[in-house]
């Protein structure tokens, strides 16, 4: 790795300016819909468009290139083409001393040997004169943290900056994990496309996400690498900071071929690539939801100080499921005390007819209480065989629920806590604000609090005791 | 090692079985007593050396898959056995100079496998799991980076699936798992020290008492 990426990687993600090539008066061409996406995003410096007739676009004065600006531009975002981003755009980025050029265009080494001629070019110019390339083939970046959206996208409903960050090679999955990140309110901080890697490879990320501060939990998205040893060792020197949760995609040979003609590199063996994540402690999940699901945990929830999860509960049935989940994913319940139990009894009352058992708690309809909960919440939380407790609860119009006072609770406790709530999203939506704001993740689904839970506790396993994953 | 040389020389990118072991003893791995015989005068003092019962094999680097060809024959119990078990050989035997392998028969239930291959993207990873027919039935193997310490082989032996194997079953003593994550370590140093290993099998490794011994073992070359 050289260092001076490092720089530019932290550079061309706080830009003080961006210049837009590829644009036209055309709404839905692709270098316009960059501007658009800066303005409407909110990033706070002067945004560039280049083009060399064109004289305004959205109110902005266009330039007819980087020599008319008259001071440095940090960021380049590229809508032309392979021929044209490699011909003139670089070069004429370099003579700039600009830090980073997002290249949005496809067209290089991914659909033959024309343009993979391109993109050597391209790399030439961009390593001489200390460039990153994001991309080529690429949706762009985002840096919540300085609001900026150097893509052709944006997101209606808002897209708030948060603790997660994203490195995608495939954009298509970067969207849709940062979509399921808004999902569960759990925001993202940076957001990289990776693409054709030219000269920007997921290992210059883990290096540089280690560094960042807003950064607590990274996300990694992989199709296929062609350095899976440098991969893998720069991902579990970055686990040991912070956590690294991993999604493959081309798991199966067919899919592995297909990778090759998306951004050109084969998937790979992936039964190694499986055992290589466990040996070097990176969080591997199967799906951008569990992704989110796990990140979120990890962004939010205290860490854990152990890997023994009670389930508290109102309702048996969701607690069973969660207690499935957790086992499933290699998370032994834990066993609750006598004294427990009997704290727990005294709370509910003698007289409720109730058989106790060790794991999971179920308190019953007394559980709908708010006295009642989350007094016996922390009965659980005290027990020293307890690491994590996962309360269960549902909503009901006639009670209030409890989540000020597990709130109250987290605040007091260095244990996670992970709540379910049986409910619909908008239905959760006041509790989990009030919770999380606590460092209590929420989800909707027992098993999903469950996942979570059981992440916690490999990440736990990992930093304190050497491994992962003892289980299937 | 010399035996790394000697192949290249002779052109060959296979160790013979026992040139395998002796390179793989080099590295305490264990594996079973064997004498290699290149004609029938040596046979009767090979097979008074190691004793009844015992298994005879080719030994020609140009064949693989000796059992299914019909070039091993287990569990000889006399010195007629063994004549018989030779004259076979040698008899079935296409190609290559007449070398025969005269080795203990180690009993145990249990076979397990290890083994190195070098990934196109991981470079060189070390393979462990259940062996003999269940490799490749069950494909209950799990793999590692090399190299790696004790502690990572140990974790390693503890993720395969069918893991209570290894403990005391069945009137079976307990595998001596540091015996076991030490052959795993030493593969991973292999790996680093002898670029020129392009692949290596050691399958069956079988639990003899509490001990694995290499039954039979594969090296191949760049």
């Amino acid at each position: 790795m050289e260092k001076w990426k490092i720089q530019r990687i932290k550079e061309a993600l706080y830009p003080q300016s961006v210049a837009v090539f590829g644009v036209s008066d055309a709404a839905n061409n692709l270098g316009t819909q960059v501007v658009d996406a800066l303005m409407r995003e909110g990033f706070p410096g002067p945004v560039f468009p280049i083009h060399p007739r064109l004289k305004e676009l959205l109110g902005l004065k266009v330039y007819s290139g980087l020599e008319e600006i008259g001071r440095p531009v940090d960021l380049v975002v590229s809508g032309l083409n392979a021929k044209l981003t490699t011909e003139h755009v670089v070069t004429s980025c370099a003579k700039a001393g600009v830090k980073g050029i997002v290249c949005l265009a496809g067209g290089f080494k991914e659909v033959g040997i024309e343009g993979a001629q391109y993109e050597k070019r391209l790399k030439k110019v961009a390593d001489e004169n200390h460039m990153i390339i994001f991309g080529p083939n690429i949706l762009g970046i985002i840096n919540n943290d300085r609001r900026l959206h150097a893509m052709f996208w944006y997101f209606k409903r808002g897209n708030p900056s948060g603790p997660v960050s994203i490195v995608s090679q495939s954009g298509g999955v970067a969207c849709t994990m940062l979509n399921d990140c808004i999902d569960r309110e759990v925001g993202v901080n940076k957001w990289v496309c990776l693409g054709n890697r030219t000269n920007l490879e997921f290992s210059d990320m883990f290096h540089y996400f280690a560094e960042d501060e807003g950064t607590r939990v990274v996300a990694a998205c992989v199709e296929g690498i062609e350095d899976g040893r440098g991969f893998m060792e720069a991902a579990g020197a970055l686990a040991r900071k912070k956590p690294v949760v991993l999604l493959k995609a081309a798991r199966s040979e067919p899919t592995s071929i297909i990778a090759a003609s998306h951004t050109g590199t084969m998937g790979g063996t992936y039964r190694i690539f499986r055992e290589a994540c466990r040996q070097y402690g990176i969080l591997e999940v199967r799906n951008t939801k569990d992704m989110a699901t796990v990140c979120k945990a990890l962004a939010i929830a205290p860490r854990p100080r152990g890997d023994r999860v009670a389930v508290l509960t109102h309702t048996a049935g969701p607690s069973l499921l969660a207690l499935d989940a957790l086992i499933e994913n290699g998370c032994p319940p834990a066993q609750t005390s006598e004294e427990t139990r009997r704290k727990v009894r005294k709370i509910i009352g003698e007289n409720i007819p109730i058989a106790l058992s060790p794991n999971p708690i179920d308190l019953t309809g007394s559980g709908l209480f708010v006295d009642v909960y989350p007094r016996c919440a922390e009965a659980v939380l005290e027990d020293d065989g307890v690491d994590m407790v996962i309360p269960i609860y549902a909503i009901h119009p006639r009670f209030e629920t409890s989540a000020r006072a597990l709130a109250e609770l987290a605040r007091k406790t260095s244990k996670p806590i992970i709540v379910a709530i049986l409910a619909s999203r908008e239905e959760i939506r006041e509790d989990e604000k009030i919770m999380q704001e606590a460092g209590i993740p929420v989800f909707q689904a027992p098993e999903d609090a469950a996942l979570a839970a059981s992440y916690l506790a490999k990440y736990y396993r990992f930093i304190f005791q050497g491994g992962v994953d003892g289980s299937h | 090692m010399e035996v790394i040389e000697r192949a290249r020389k002779e052109g060959r990118k296979i160790l013979t079985e026992h040139e395998a072991k002796v390179f793989l003893s080099a590295y305490d791995v264990p594996v079973v007593r064997e004498r290699l015989i290149l004609d029938r005068e040596q046979l009767r003092d090979a097979v008074r050396d190691i004793g009844f019962p015992l298994v005879m094999k080719s030994c020609v680097p140009e064949i693989s898959h000796k059992s299914e060809r019909g070039l091993v024959v287990l569990d000889i119990r006399s010195m007629q056995e063994a004549e018989t078990a030779f004259e076979k050989i040698v008899r079935d035997l296409t190609v290559g100079t007449p070398a025969v392998l005269v080795q203990e028969m180690v009993k145990g239930k249990r076979e397990l496998v290890a083994g190195l291959t070098r990934d196109a993207q991981f470079g060189p990873t070390v393979m462990f799991g259940l062996g003999g027919i269940f490799t490749e039935i069950l494909s209950d193997v799990v793999f590692r980076l090399a190299p790696f310490d004790r502690r990572e082989a140990l974790k390693m032996i503890g993720e395969i699936k069918g893991r209570k194997i290894l403990e005391a079953v069945r009137g079976m003593d307990a595998v001596d798992v540091d015996i076991l994550a030490n052959i795993l370590v030493a593969i991973g140093e292999i790996a680093l020290e002898h670029p020129a290993i392009s692949e290596i099998d050691i399958n069956p490794l079988i639990i003899s008492g509490r001990l694995p011994v290499a039954a039979d073992a594969l090296i191949v070359l760049v």
